[in-house]
């Protein structure tokens, strides 16, 4: 293409000599007017174009205004590395080992450090295999030594010293202070499996926010999924009353009123 | 009337020739500003008004940098290093435990989450009867009363507790050598356990006493009692059970010796097959119990006390010289006979701070 635009230019250029060598007129260009003052003085063009780069702002504007406060693939460093895939994903450590709040309470809750002591008294440093191109041996078994500093572990005289110094994980999925958001009532009563809102995190050697946690997101979901009724203590009053006064077996968590906004923002 | 004012520009009005006065009424000022100087000149005209291109562009440069570092915060969780068992971080614990202020008791449940108290409820569990009043509600804020004392004191100085058990054990051994005496002073005691252990204190210290003090005082209500019936206590009404309440001066309602009666007398008040309790109150000031009160006589305490006497006089069938205002003797006869009438289901409540009231 280049090449078509050089050869063009060549013969011009020949052209020209040719011309003036056996003095034949050229046209001179003739000056034509400036491409901009062209464009101001097309009404069409002006107003097609005003129109675009309106929508196009808006566009923008939107899209921005839409993504405040959403962290989705937020996923800042820890003061120490933990690795779910080798803990969750190699280990196969169930979810509710650790983060036992959840069956319980509101929070999810991030493990105390006690929990983490009840292997890593014995594991001081990983396996070899454990080891990945991009993080060595020795860089995990330096996370294990930040471990040991916080919880006041001396592996030398496998005792505690009493120092202890609590870890400040950085933390990544967090609602707004106006939003009530039970993790009991989805883990324990409903039997969600933590990957539906917090994606494959037995494969993350960073921990990130993997769902948006907007409200459309929860509500989409509440549009869509069954309340789990058969075999659930929790509901066997409500379901004998209800499905013969509607006739019905299955319902979603939107059609049984899950939906009303006090529920969530009371 | 703005037709008839004058409006003065300036003194020089005052004086009838001034010249100024003409040369004020055409142009602004008395001598001559030379605009045509300034006009004329096309540099002065044209400047750049440099001032207004710097507040544009600091104005934009402030709004560009704002917007710029306008970021999320960053949030922290700091989990324990061991965790108690019975603390999980969003479910909250009751504790069961009991206040007393030295005015108000209670049995409570405190809600806490994390270990901080943040409600306080009734204990509804049997034999748990004493009701948090509103005040013991409020307490819960004075849980968190930095001025509270954190330490004992020797003498308005703080001081650590063994130095202040060394230096009673030491005293003490001093005082009995010198033959003086030791006061133990507290208030009201509401633990039988405390109790114990003072008795105890006194009887191996025979030179030691426990004086009660209380900031507010029942203790003519206790005299009373003790004259009658050899121990020292406030007898205790249930106002459910009473058919007719004569209140002479005692605000039953509000916090008439502990208060809390206010339940068993809504209790008695509900209409049940036709019959409700009946409420007469004699009283100086203006209380709830007086509000509530189905009668209500407005009398000052001399007048309280005579008719105590009158009352006395018709329920008994004796008669003490009496010196009661004609006014009342007709309502306090009324309310006396009924209390006679009504035999075991009348209560005659005193708030009057007299042993002899109270007797």
């Amino acid at each position: 293409m280049a090449m078509l635009v050089v050869m063009l230019f060549l013969v011009n250029s020949v052209l020209r000599k040719v011309a003036k060598a056996n003095n034949i007129e050229v046209a001179p260009k003739e000056p034509t007017t400036p491409i901009w003052k062209a464009f101001v003085r097309n009404q069409f063009l002006v107003l097609v174009t005003v129109i675009f780069l309106l929508l196009s702002g808006a566009y923008l504007v939107y899209g921005f205004l839409m993504q405040v406060g959403v962290d989705q693939e937020y996923a800042p460093i820890q003061p120490i590395h933990y690795s779910h895939r080798i803990h969750a994903g190699d280990n196969e450590i169930n979810c509710k080992y650790c983060h036992s709040a959840a069956r319980v309470s509101k929070n999810g809750g991030i493990p105390s450090l006690n929990v983490c002591m009840n292997c890593h008294k014995n594991i001081a440093e990983v396996a070899e295999t454990t080891a990945t191109p991009e993080y060595s041996k020795a860089f995990y078994d330096e996370q294990i030594q930040k471990l040991y500093t916080a919880v006041g572990w001396d592996p030398a005289t496998q005792s505690y010293t009493g120092k202890t110094q609590p870890v400040k994980w950085v933390r990544i999925h967090n609602l707004p202070d106006f939003v009530y958001f039970n993790h009991s009532q989805h883990v324990t009563v409903a039997g969600i499996e933590c990957q539906t809102c917090h994606g494959p995190v037995q494969e993350y050697e960073i921990q990130k926010q993997f769902a948006p946690l907007t409200m459309g997101w929860c509500i989409d979901c509440h549009r869509k999924t069954d309340v789990k009724m058969e075999g659930n203590e929790y509901y066997t009053k409500i379901h004998e009353q209800l499905s013969k006064k509607y006739g019905v077996d299955k319902l979603t968590a939107a059609q049984m009123g899950g939906l009303e906004c006090g529920k969530c923002h009371y | 009337m703005s037709s008839n004012k004058k409006y003065w520009k300036s003194v020089e009005e005052l004086d009838g020739n001034s010249s100024i006065v003409e040369a004020l009424k055409n142009n602004e000022f008395v001598e001559e500003i030379p605009t045509d100087e300034f006009l004329g000149n096309s540099d002065s005209l044209s400047s750049s008004t440099t001032r207004r291109d710097f507040l544009k562009y600091v104005g934009f440069s402030t709004a560009a940098a704002t917007l710029a570092a306008c970021e999320g915060p960053v949030h922290k969780s700091i989990p324990y290093v061991l965790q108690p068992e019975q603390i999980i971080p969003g479910v909250a614990d009751y504790y069961a435990t009991s206040v007393f202020d030295g005015f108000d008791f209670a049995n409570l449940l405190v809600k806490t989450r994390e270990g901080r108290p943040i409600k306080i409820d009734n204990n509804t569990i049997a034999g748990a009867k004493f009701s948090a009043n509103a005040r013991v509600h409020a307490s819960i804020l004075s849980l968190y009363d930095s001025m509270r004392l954190k330490e004992p004191k020797i003498a308005g100085a703080n001081a650590s507790w063994s130095d202040v058990n060394a230096k009673i054990a030491s005293s003490i051994v001093e005082a009995k050598a010198k033959g003086g005496q030791v006061v133990l002073l507290t208030n009201t005691l509401a633990s039988p356990s405390t109790e114990k252990l003072i008795t105890e204190f006194v009887a191996k210290n025979p030179n030691a006493k426990h004086v009660v003090y209380d900031a507010v005082s029942s203790s003519e209500a206790l005299d009373a009692f003790e004259t009658v019936y050899g121990e020292r206590a406030l007898v205790d009404y249930d106002f459910s059970k009473a058919s007719l309440i004569v209140s002479v001066g005692a605000d039953f309602l509000g916090d008439w010796q502990g208060g809390g009666y206010g339940a068993g007398y809504a209790q008695g008040r509900i209409p049940k097959n036709g019959k409700m309790s009946r409420h007469f109150q004699l009283e100086a000031n203006m209380t709830l119990s007086g509000a509530a009160a189905d009668k209500r006589l407005p009398m000052s305490t001399a007048n309280q006390k005579q008719a105590l006497v009158h009352i006395y006089n018709v329920v008994t069938g004796s008669s003490v010289a009496v010196n009661l205002d004609e006014q009342f003797k007709s309502e306090v006869t009324k309310a006396a006979q009924q209390l006679k009438a009504a035999g075991s289901k009348g209560v005659l409540v005193s708030g009057i701070q007299d042993k002899n009231a109270q007797l």
